[in-house]
């Protein structure tokens, strides 16, 4: 519908007269004078009798719109002459291609949502697939881009700006605020050891794009399947990369499906089981014990892979300030955070511990 | 071109956590302003904020002199260069250096002019046609900066560019964006946790930590008269040695005693903020070049002289870095001549301090006692 209004509006600039599209039942749907719209035009049934495409009443000329075979509009003009006549038909040619392409651009868009969403057979997919010129027998990646619900018709401009030249890529919105990119990925990754760096090049170029125009952006990337039928475990992949990411890591801009680390594992444990390894590993809540400073201590000391110089130089704190509050951790928890074992215990707990206070705050506003 | 100004600027994130307090910063036209800091002290927050990637909590922050917290962030003609300087795999050099106009439905020849201009500034010409893939390292780079440069932005912001680059090429980059900086006489906003990468850039450092900024200044003057122990410690490698000291006055004569070793301060120290504290701790500031092991200096300056065990010689070839330890308790780090140093390890050492070049602090506030 708002393909044939554009063309209208466009024509308005060029013809003299008034011209436009009704439905099959005469109701004006677009017209360069805008006060017709909405009208009906009693003409309209015998022009559907006729056999002819071409028909005209005194005043007007008609033109049957058909699209596979069925009669889906009437584009109209005012005059009967041979001029008319010409102009009509330049319109209604013009128009049919329009929404003849419109049409299978949003109804390859549905099926490719449809097969995300996994609504489709997965028997029939390959079917479908060639009435849209799909090749299933190529590999795909799914990318999901989450912003506010104000930055999500811009950003799907943005990504449409991206992908909208290559044939191998389908783009389009899942709602408001969630993007997602369909990837077919057969020319642009040509070994396994490729996909990584593909991965990361990809999405941080989205990324930066998206940040240069102002929009915060988080973007989820799901793994990759070998053909069409499987990208809805793509696009799985893809969310679930996003939701485990944003639990684990507080600023996390970019969560890549296969570079989840133990946040994949813990994500799919039991909240019971979690609660019991707690109160395992930190009895009577000793973790409540540990401030701010102790606990960015010991996320350097991790992330330093336990090297305690390399940890102190970049806290900037003194050597003894990094082994006082080691210490500290040790008396309060029993953990002593230089032994590997230890350490490693601690790493978990923490994170198991970050995911059930995930679970508290989202149990109310249950995000899928 | 633009000037920048940050007046009492807050973020605090949801779920408690401060990430920058009270900062006010005023960068000049063409600027090239470095914050630097520990990680997590606030760097990014602060440059997101003025991009508009994060809303300010509280505060002012103007471009030009326009107050920019309400302006949205795509009219505020930034332009960001990330940690990975990332392209797209699927464009060509020129596609992905001409995307962000493409969006701008800028006209095509007045995009074909500024790619082109552009990758003359880079000297990457040649590559236009390119696709990423057939590019070295250090090219991608370069166009990755070509697409910021295209924008024509006010302001440049840099979060960490060279941060996942290997030691050679960071070299390379630091050059690179410098040149850059004086080609297109922009204000430029570049943030780092590297104190190296931000002394041999920046013009005018910004040193963070914990959210407030600590001291705003040259290079030379941050190394030279750091206000507060923290600067002290972050600017330098190796880092200062901080020694705790007790300050004794004689008629006008100015001494610091540690361990056993008692060293006279110039005269510029006989002032009433050092006078007042005889008897009182201080803690004493030392850089490792400030002591010496050459023998005709240590014989000269006799009231700065002391004796050290020496643990370790560490020689780089330009300079030689000795590990001691004074008194059998007070480890300290010197970088001495090579082409005189004798030190070896297990010696006992003559040392010497050069005291135009020490630092005093206070034990509490730990801010410098004399500016
Ligand atoms: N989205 C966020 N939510 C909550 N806290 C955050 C977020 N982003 C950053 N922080 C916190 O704010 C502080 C400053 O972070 P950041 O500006 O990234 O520091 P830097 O860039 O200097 O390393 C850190 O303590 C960090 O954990
Ligand atoms: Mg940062």
């Amino acid at each position: 519908m708002e393909e044939i209004k554009k063309c209208i509006k466009l024509a308005s600039s060029i013809l003299k007269t008034e011209a436009g599209v009704m439905d099959t039942s005469g109701s004006i749907i677009a017209s360069t004078n805008p006060e017709s719209e909405g009208q009906s035009d009693s003409a309209s049934r015998a022009v559907m009798l006729s056999e002819d495409q071409f028909s005209s009443t005194s005043d007007k000329s008609y033109m049957k719109i058909t699209i596979n075979d069925q009669v889906r509009y009437i584009a109209y003009l005012n005059g009967t002459d041979a001029n008319s006549r010409v102009n009509l038909s330049l319109l209604g040619e013009w128009i049919k291609t329009v929404v003849k392409e419109h049409g299978t651009d949003a109804e390859k868009e549905l099926f490719i949502k449809s097969v995300l969403l996994e609504n489709e057979l997965v028997g029939e997919i390959p079917i479908k697939a060639r009435d849209f010129k799909i090749n299933c027998n190529e590999p795909r990646l799914v990318i999901v881009v989450r912003t506010s619900e104000e930055d999500g018709a811009n950003t799907l401009d943005i990504l449409q700006s991206i992908y909208g030249e290559t044939s191998n890529a389908a783009v389009f919105a899942m709602d408001e605020a969630t993007s997602i990119i369909v990837l077919n990925v057969a020319e642009l990754v040509s070994s396994d050891g490729d996909r990584n760096a593909f991965v990361d090049e990809t999405s941080q170029a989205i990324l930066d794009s998206l940040n240069n125009e102002g929009i915060t952006a988080y973007i989820g990337v799901g793994s990759f399947v070998p053909v069409f039928q499987q990208i809805a475990k793509s696009y799985r992949d893809s969310m679930l990369a996003l939701r485990v990411g944003k639990i684990f890591e507080k600023n996390c801009y970019i969560s890549k499906y296969n570079q989840l680390g133990i946040g994949r594992l813990i994500y799919q444990l039991p909240s019971t089981l979690c609660r019991m390894f707690i109160d395992e590993v930190f009895p009577n809540e000793a973790y409540r014990s540990l401030d701010e400073d102790t606990l960015a201590t010991i996320d350097c000391f991790f992330e330093n892979n336990l090297n305690g110089s390399e940890t102190s130089r970049e806290l900037f704190v003194h050597r003894n300030t990094l082994v006082y509050r080691l210490d500290k951790v040790k008396k309060n928890t029993g953990l002593d955070l230089r032994s590997f074992d230890d350490a490693v215990l601690f790493k978990m707990a923490s994170m198991v511990r970050t995911y059930l206070q995930y679970l508290e705050t989202s149990k109310d506003n249950m995000i899928r | 071109m633009a000037s920048l100004s940050f007046q009492h600027v807050y973020k605090k994130y949801d779920g408690g956590v401060v990430a920058v307090s009270d900062f006010n910063l005023e960068v000049a036209d063409k600027e090239f302003v470095i914050l630097v800091g520990p990680s997590g002290c606030g760097k990014s927050t602060t440059l997101r904020m003025l991009a508009g990637l994060e809303d300010i909590s509280e505060g002012e922050i103007y471009i030009e002199d326009r107050l920019i917290n309400d302006v949205l962030p795509k009219d505020r003609d930034i332009a960001m260069v990330f940690q990975n300087y990332a392209l797209y795999p699927h464009m060509t050099v020129r596609d992905n250096m001409a995307f962000s106009l493409k969006l701008k439905k800028m006209p095509k020849d007045e995009i074909n002019r500024r790619v082109s201009e552009a990758a003359k500034i880079l000297e990457i010409e040649h590559l236009l046609e390119r696709k990423p893939k057939a590019l070295s390292g250090g090219q991608r780079q370069r166009v990755a900066l070509g697409r910021a440069i295209v924008r024509d932005p006010k302001v440049f912001l840099m979060d960490e560019p060279l941060s996942n680059l290997d030691a050679k090429l960071r070299v390379q980059m630091r050059v690179e964006i410098t040149k850059l900086h004086h080609r297109l006489k922009t204000t430029f906003v570049y943030v780092t946790h590297d104190q190296t990468e931000a002394m041999t850039m920046g013009t005018r450092i910004v040193v963070m930590k914990d959210g407030f900024i600590q001291q705003v200044d040259s290079p030379t003057e941050l190394y030279d008269n750091p206000i507060n122990t923290f600067v002290a410690g972050f600017i330098g490698m190796p880092p200062m040695n901080f020694i705790n000291a007790t300050i004794n006055v004689d008629g006008s004569d100015v001494y610091v005693t540690f361990e056993n070793v008692t060293v006279k301060l110039p005269d510029r120290y006989a002032v009433e903020e050092v006078m007042e504290r005889d008897g009182q701790e201080v803690i004493f500031g030392v850089r490792p070049e400030a002591i010496t092991d050459e023998a005709t200096y240590v014989t000269e300056h006799p009231e700065t002289a002391f004796a050290a065990d020496v643990d370790v010689v560490e020689m780089l070839g330009a300079e030689t870095y000795l590990y001691v330890t004074v008194n059998g308790a007070l480890p300290l780090t010197c970088r001495v001549d090579p082409t005189t140093s004798q030190s070896t390890v297990g010696q006992v050492v003559d040392l010497a301090i050069d005291t135009n070049r020490i630092h005093l602090f206070d034990k509490d506030t730990e801010q410098s006692i004399i500016s």
